[in-house]
C-alpha cells in the first residue's frame, strides 16, 4: 500500500514538475521493490528529466534490490544526456552498488558497455569516465578482460592527450594506471548467479499498478539475463510463447516443435526478403505454461538494425512482396492446424520491439486473405540448382540406405552436395530435418520411369512449379514454354541477383525438358 | 575556518559558468595553504567542469558531482563538490549580454 501512496506522489510531482521529484524518488526507493518500480515508471515514460532524477537517486539507494536499478541504467541502448551520464558514472563509484555478490558480476558486464560508451562522449563526460574507472572498487572490473581494458586505456589516452593543465593530466593518467593495476583476469558469471537472480525478479504483474510496473521493468532484466550465458554484451533476444487455442489440447512436443520451426523459417526468410539481413538464431531456453523458447538473434549488423528489421517486417505481414509468402502461409497452416497462436517479442537493453501477435482470429483471417490461390512469388530457396534429376534421386537412395550424403555418394562435386539435398527438400522428397518425407519412402518403390512420373507431379505442385505455371498463365506443366523460365525467376524470385538467375533457369529447363515426357496429361494423350 | 564551506547560489537565470568559476577560485581563496595543497586538483578539475559544461550549453540538475571521485587516502573528506539542484547551470553568457 505504501509503495502505491508513494508512486502516486512520485507521479503527483512529476505531472506538477515539482522540485519534490527528487525526495519521492528516494523515498520510494525505501520500499521493497523500489528500484523495480521506480525503473518501471522511468522505462514507461521515457523522460530524461525522470531519468536525471532516477539516476542520481539510485546514488543513494541503500536497497537489497538496488541491482536491478543499476542493470537497467547501464543497459544500452545508450543515453545522449549529459546529466543522466555523469549521475550513472558517479553512482556507480558507490561499493553499495556492487556489494551483492549475484548481481556484481552482471553489472559489471554491462559497466563494460557502457564505459565503451561514455569514452566516445564529449570531454565533459569521457573525463569524468577515467576518473569513474580510478574509483569503482575492484569487483566492477572483473568483467573488464585485458584486451578491452588495453582498448580503454588506448582511448582514455586520446582524451588525456588532449587536456592542457598538467595536473589534471596526471591525475587523470593516475585513474587508468589504478584501473589497469587492480584488474585480474575476468571471472565468468556463473549460471547459478544468473538463475538466483532471475528467480528474485517478480515477473508476474500483480493487481496494482506498481506491481505491473516491476514486472515490466523485470521483463527487460529477465530478457538480458537470458542471454548472458552467451556472453555479457547485451544481445537482441527473440522471445517466442506459444499458446494454445485450445483447452481440449494441451501443448505438447507434436504442436509446439512445427510451430517453432514454420515460425524460425518464416522469421528468418522474412527478414533476408524484407530487410536484407541473414539472421541465425540460437536456442537461448524455455519455460513450461504457455511455452516460451528464448533465441537469440544474431546477425553481423549492430542490435538496432535487428530490431528495426523486425519491426519493420511485423508492420507488413500482408503485403505478399516483402514478407516471404512460403513460409508465411506455411506459419499460418501450422499454428491453425494445431490450434495455437503465437506472440513474439524482441529485447535488446532497455528496448522492445511492439510485439507480434498472432490469435486464433488474426490467424484465420490472414489465411482466408491469403486464399488457396498459388503463390505468386517463390523464396531464392525454393528454387533448385541441381540439374541432374538421377542425382536428386540418388539423395534418396543414399538416404534410405542410411549412407551420408557425400560428393562421393552423389557423385558430385563438395559444394554440390547441398545444392542436390536441396532439389529433394523442394520436391519434398526430403523433410527440412534431412530425413525421408513420404514422397521419398514412396520413391524408393519406385522404377525410374515411375520415378519420372510422379516427380513430375511433385515439381508442378512445388512452389517453383506452380508460380511458373501461374505466371506463365498456364494450367500445368506442358503449358510452359520452357525458355520463359529466367524472365519469370527475374521477375518473381526475390533474393536472385546476378547471373543466379540464369544459372537456376538452366535447372528448370532441364527439369522441364527430362519430366514433360512422363507427364500425366501426355501419357493419357 | 569552517571544514565545509560553500558558495550556494539561487537565481531565475542559469548560473553563468564564469560566475560559477569566480565561486571556486573564492573558495579556494578562503582555503588555508594546507587545504588549498590537498585540493588542488579537485579545484583544478571542478573549474575545467565548470567551463565543459558552458561548451555543451550547461548541465540540468540534479547533478552532483565529487572532486576526486576516488576519496584521498590520507584525507578521505577533503574534496570539492559541485551541486546542481534545479534549472540549468555554467552556461555561456547570452550572446550580446554582458557578463
Amino acid at each position: 500500500m505504501t509503495v502505491g501512496r508513494r508512486l502516486a506522489a512520485l507521479k503527483r510531482a512529476l505531472e506538477a514538475q515539482s522540485e519534490d521529484v527528487m525526495s519521492c524518488a528516494r523515498r520510494l526507493l525505501e520500499e521493497p521493490t523500489g528500484p523495480l518500480v521506480l525503473a518501471g515508471v522511468v522505462l514507461q515514460r521515457r523522460e530524461v528529466t525522470l531519468l536525471r532524477v532516477a539516476s542520481l537517486a539510485m546514488r543513494d539507494a541503500n536497497h537489497e534490490d538496488a541491482w536491478t536499478g543499476w542493470a537497467l541504467l547501464l543497459m544500452p541502448p545508450y543515453h545522449q544526456d549529459l546529466t543522466t551520464n555523469l549521475n550513472v558514472l558517479s553512482g556507480v563509484c558507490s561499493r553499495e552498488v556492487w556489494r551483492d555478490p549475484a548481481s556484481a558480476p552482471i553489472l559489471s558486464s554491462l559497466l563494460v558497455g557502457f564505459v565503451d560508451h561514455a569514452l566516445s562522449m564529449p570531454p565533459i563526460i569521457a573525463e569524468r569516465t577515467i576518473d569513474t574507472l580510478g574509483a569503482v572498487p575492484p569487483v566492477a572490473l572483473d568483467a573488464f578482460d585485458a584486451s578491452r581494458l588495453q582498448d580503454i586505456a588506448r582511448r582514455a589516452s586520446s582524451v588525456i592527450d588532449a587536456v592542457e593543465e598538467v595536473e589534471i593530466r596526471e591525475d587523470l593518467q593516475g585513474s587508468i594506471d589504478t584501473a589497469l593495476g587492480a584488474h585480474s583476469p575476468p571471472r565468468p558469471i556463473l549460471a547459478r548467479s544468473v538463475q538466483v537472480l532471475r528467480a528474485r525478479l517478480p515477473i508476474e504483474p500483480g493487481s496494482t499498478e506498481a506491481s505491473q510496473l516491476a514486472a515490466d521493468a523485470s521483463e527487460f532484466l529477465d530478457a538480458y539475463l537470458a542471454t548472458v550465458p552467451f556472453g555479457p554484451t547485451p544481445r537482441v533476444l527473440q522471445r517466442v510463447r506459444v499458446i494454445s487455442t485450445s483447452r481440449r489440447r494441451p501443448l505438447d512436443d507434436t504442436r509446439i516443435w512445427p510451430a517453432a520451426s514454420a515460425w524460425g523459417r518464416f522469421f528468418r526468410d522474412g527478414m533476408l526478403r524484407n530487410s536484407n539481413l541473414d539472421v541465425q538464431m540460437r536456442p537461448a531456453g524455455a519455460r513450461p505454461g504457455s511455452f516460451v523458447v528464448d533465441q537469440l538473434v544474431e546477425e553481423q549488423q549492430p542490435p538496432t538494425s535487428i530490431l528495426k528489421a523486425s519491426d519493420n517486417l511485423f508492420g507488413v505481414l500482408d503485403d505478399t512482396e516483402k514478407v516471404a509468402p512460403a513460409a508465411w502461409r506455411a506459419l499460418l497452416d501450422v499454428l491453425s492446424s494445431n490450434d495455437l497462436a503465437v506472440e513474439v517479442r524482441h529485447y535488446w537493453g532497455t528496448t522492445k520491439v511492439a510485439p507480434l501477435k498472432l490469435s486464433r482470429q488474426s490467424i484465420r483471417a490472414r489465411r482466408s486473405a491469403i486464399g488457396r490461390a498459388p503463390s505468386s512469388h517463390v523464396e531464392s530457396s525454393d528454387v533448385p540448382q541441381a540439374d541432374r534429376l538421377e542425382k536428386v534421386f540418388r539423395v534418396v537412395d543414399v538416404v534410405s540406405d542410411g549412407n551420408a550424403l557425400s560428393p562421393e555418394s552423389l557423385e558430385v562435386v563438395g559444394r554440390q552436395v547441398n545444392y542436390y539435398k536441396r532439389a529433394a527438400k523442394i520436391l519434398g522428397l526430403l523433410e527440412e530435418d534431412d530425413t525421408l518425407a513420404a514422397a521419398g519412402r514412396h520413391f524408393t518403390r519406385l522404377n525410374t520411369e515411375d520415378r519420372m512420373r510422379s516427380a513430375a507431379v511433385l515439381f508442378e505442385s512445388c512452389a517453383v512449379g506452380e508460380a511458373w505455371i501461374s505466371w506463365f498463365g498456364g494450367t500445368t506443366l506442358l503449358d510452359v514454354d520452357p525458355t520463359s523460365a529466367e524472365a519469370f525467376l527475374r521477375e518473381r524470385t526475390l533474393g536472385l541477383s546476378g547471373d543466379t538467375p540464369h544459372r537456376r533457369a538452366r535447372t528448370l529447363e532441364s527439369w522441364w525438358a527430362s519430366l514433360t515426357p512422363f507427364h500425366y496429361s501426355r501419357e493419357a494423350k | 575556518m569552517n571544514p565545509e564551506i560553500s558558495r550556494p547560489w539561487a537565481q531565475r537565470e542559469a548560473r553563468l559558468a564564469s560566475d560559477a568559476c569566480r565561486d571556486i577560485d573564492e573558495l579556494q581563496g578562503e582555503c588555508t595553504v594546507d587545504q588549498r595543497k590537498i585540493r588542488c586538483v579537485a579545484f583544478a578539475k571542478a573549474r575545467r567542469f565548470v567551463r565543459q559544461a558552458a561548451n555543451s550549453g550547461g548541465v540540468a540538475a540534479p547533478v552532483s558531482e565529487s572532486f576526486p571521485r576516488k576519496k584521498i587516502p590520507e584525507h578521505p573528506t577533503s574534496r570539492v563538490d559541485i551541486e546542481v539542484r534545479s534549472g540549468v547551470a555554467f552556461v555561456e553568457p547570452p550572446v550580446g549580454g554582458a557578463e
